[in-house]
């Protein structure tokens, strides 16, 4: 070795090698990191904390007045009600992993290396769909365990409560499912973040405005009208699932849950098949 | 639209330089290695493995530092170069070691905590080449590595692409529009222009000395000349300087020859301002204007 430093430093590695496996998970893991902005300067954690913030204290809230006014905690509402801060998240973050990798032009290191580009697709879709899901659990364990917390005889509540637990991970799970996988379909085909953003948003507006529009005229019923809307698609099945009255009006007569599902999932295959259309083609 | 047509080669171990012009197919021939191409037609293989269907195999073999830049401005050459060796299948703590000792290995030291939007060229040039080298490759693939920096930038690059392909038997492949940086640099180089394979050759039989002494010498040029033909050395005359040739199969005439010219530059009160060994220059071996010279 000679006397510069840097001589010094180079050795092999004879070490443990993982699998593929082990690579994705890697990627997916960082890929929550940049979604909910860990490891990286307070810009990029404002929106994460903001929806965050904003989407949970209210269960809180929503909890204390229930323990003092007595009133029924309804999940299929609250959820409903912030479901636009998860669109609003999904639209801000999914470019933040799809564009921005395009952008900064890292998928040629990710391909070079043993990660293929189904892993890197994968890996990235599932990182958004797990942190939407998570955002939109947090509130509401917050109103299941408050409102057993609340209750005054918590076995009779547990007995009653525990029934909701399935519908919860199934409305949360539709939800982080659908708003993920449209907002990264989109994102994928733009290396530009904020104009991905502004397709997502767009998006959301444009499909909820086809929908009203085609509810004014006669031709097809309202339930079916809604059907174009994504995020009327998940307030539906919440309600269904969640089986809670109505607060307010009665809203327009809804299709059997199977046909929400179906809608559902046929826009999450559309969604998935751009996705990977995109990223077998984006330039590497 | 076709890059490369029917380019036939081998390569073997060491550091090898694709020579060509921009466009030449220097860039879709590496990436055709590294599978992220797949030819229309016809094969490649690295360390004997079909770079389509065993493409997995030979990813893990490989490093690859791309032409193009690739860095997330915000994000910290440590950060950076830790996460692609995680996703190279290194564990956790492996990746943090490796990533210390490769950013070492090309110099980088406390910056590599800071975001790597703050970097010059140079630097970043170092991480591109460290984030292929932090899962220890058989074979590093580098696009154009010195592109963008300045001389002392490209002398530092090469000399780190020496060393890694020399000391640390790592074979090397590397492409550059200057054939001169890799003269210098390589073992055997392929030359590319327009698709197809110009040339391939070995340079350590091309580049090795050859019996002659480039001269620049700052005051009379014309007076040195004379002082040295009058003491019987062969002079020829060039732009901006003189070529003092050695006299064949004489080991001694090198240092007869320094000391004379030295004498001469005294004796007529200039300075020397360069004094150095002729090389074969690999360029030369293209344009058959520079020939003679490629023959001695």
């Amino acid at each position: 070795m000679t006397s510069t430093i840097h001589d010094l430093g180079y050795r092999r590695y004879s070490g443990e090698r993982l699998s593929v496996r082990a690579a994705w998970s890697a990627l997916f893991v960082q890929g929550l990191r940049v979604l909910f902005g860990l490891g990286r300067p307070a810009r990029a954690k404002a929106l994460p904390v903001f929806v965050l913030v904003f989407s949970s204290v209210p269960a809180v809230l929503t909890v204390f007045i229930a323990s003092q006014a007595g009133l029924p905690i309804r999940h299929a509402t609250y959820f409903t009600g912030v479901s636009i801060l998860y669109v609003l998240f999904a639209a801000a973050q999914a470019p933040e992993l799809f564009s921005r990798d395009q952008a900064n032009r890292v998928l040629p290191l990710m391909f070079s290396r043993d990660l293929s580009r189904w892993h890197y697709a994968s890996a990235r879709l599932a990182s958004m769909v797990v942190a939407l899901i998570a955002l939109a659990l947090i509130p509401q364990l917050v109103l299941l365990l408050g409102g057993i917390g609340i209750a005054e005889d918590t076995i009779a509540v547990l007995q009653d409560r525990w029934k909701i637990i399935l519908p919860i991970l199934a409305v949360t799970s539709l939800s982080g499912v659908l708003l993920g996988s449209v907002a990264s379909a989109v994102a994928s085909f733009t290396p530009r973040r904020h104009f991905a953003t502004a397709a997502i948003v767009g998006l959301f507006l444009v499909l909820g405005a086809v929908s009203t529009a085609l509810a004014a005229t006669d031709v097809i019923s309202l339930a079916q009208a809604q059907l174009f809307n994504p995020l009327l698609q998940l307030d539906t099945v919440s309600r269904l699932l969640f089986d809670e009255p109505a607060r307010r009006v009665a809203r327009a007569a809804a299709h059997p849950l199977w046909v929400y599902l179906a809608a559902i999932t046929a826009s999450c295959v559309v969604a998935w098949s751009a996705i990977w259309w995109r990223i077998q083609r984006v330039n590497a | 639209m076709t890059a490369l047509d029917a380019l036939t080669l081998s390569i073997s171990e060491g550091i090898t330089g694709v020579v060509g012009a921009n466009g030449a197919g220097k860039s879709t021939f590496l990436r055709i290695l590294l599978g992220l191409l797949e030819p229309s037609s016809g094969t490649a293989t690295v360390f004997g493995h079909d770079v389509v269907r065993e493409r997995h195999t030979i990813r893990r073999l490989v490093g690859y530092m791309p032409e193009h830049d690739c860095l997330p401005a915000d994000s910290s050459a440590a950060e950076f170069v830790m996460h692609l060796g995680r996703l190279s299948g290194l564990p956790r703590v492996a990746a943090r070691e490796r990533t210390a000792e490769v950013l070492r290995h090309v110099g980088l030291y406390e910056e590599r905590y800071r975001p790597m939007g703050t970097y010059s060229t140079g630097m970043q040039q170092r991480v591109k080449l460290a984030q292929a080298l932090v899962h220890d490759p058989r074979l590093l693939v580098l696009d154009e590595p010195t592109n963008g920096l300045d001389p002392a930038g490209r002398d530092e690059m090469l000399a780190l692409v020496r060393r890694t392909g020399r000391e640390f038997g790592i074979s090397v492949l590397v492409s550059s529009h200057l054939l001169g940086e890799l003269e210098r640099t390589c073992s055997s180089l392929v030359v590319i222009e327009q698709g197809v394979l110009r040339q391939q050759l070995t340079v350590d039989a091309l580049t090795s000395e050859i019996p002659q002494f480039a001269v620049e010498v700052d005051g009379d040029v014309e007076a040195v000349i004379t002082q040295l033909t009058d003491g019987g050395w062969a002079v020829t005359r060039e732009r901006s300087g003189f070529v003092l040739a050695l006299p064949p199969g004489d080991h001694e005439a090198a240092h007869r020859a320094a000391d004379a010219v030295r004498d001469a530059c005294a004796a007529v009160q200039a300075g020397l301002l360069r004094f150095e060994r002729g090389r074969t220059r690999v360029d030369a071996l293209f344009h058959g204007d520079d020939s003679d010279e490629v023959a001695a």
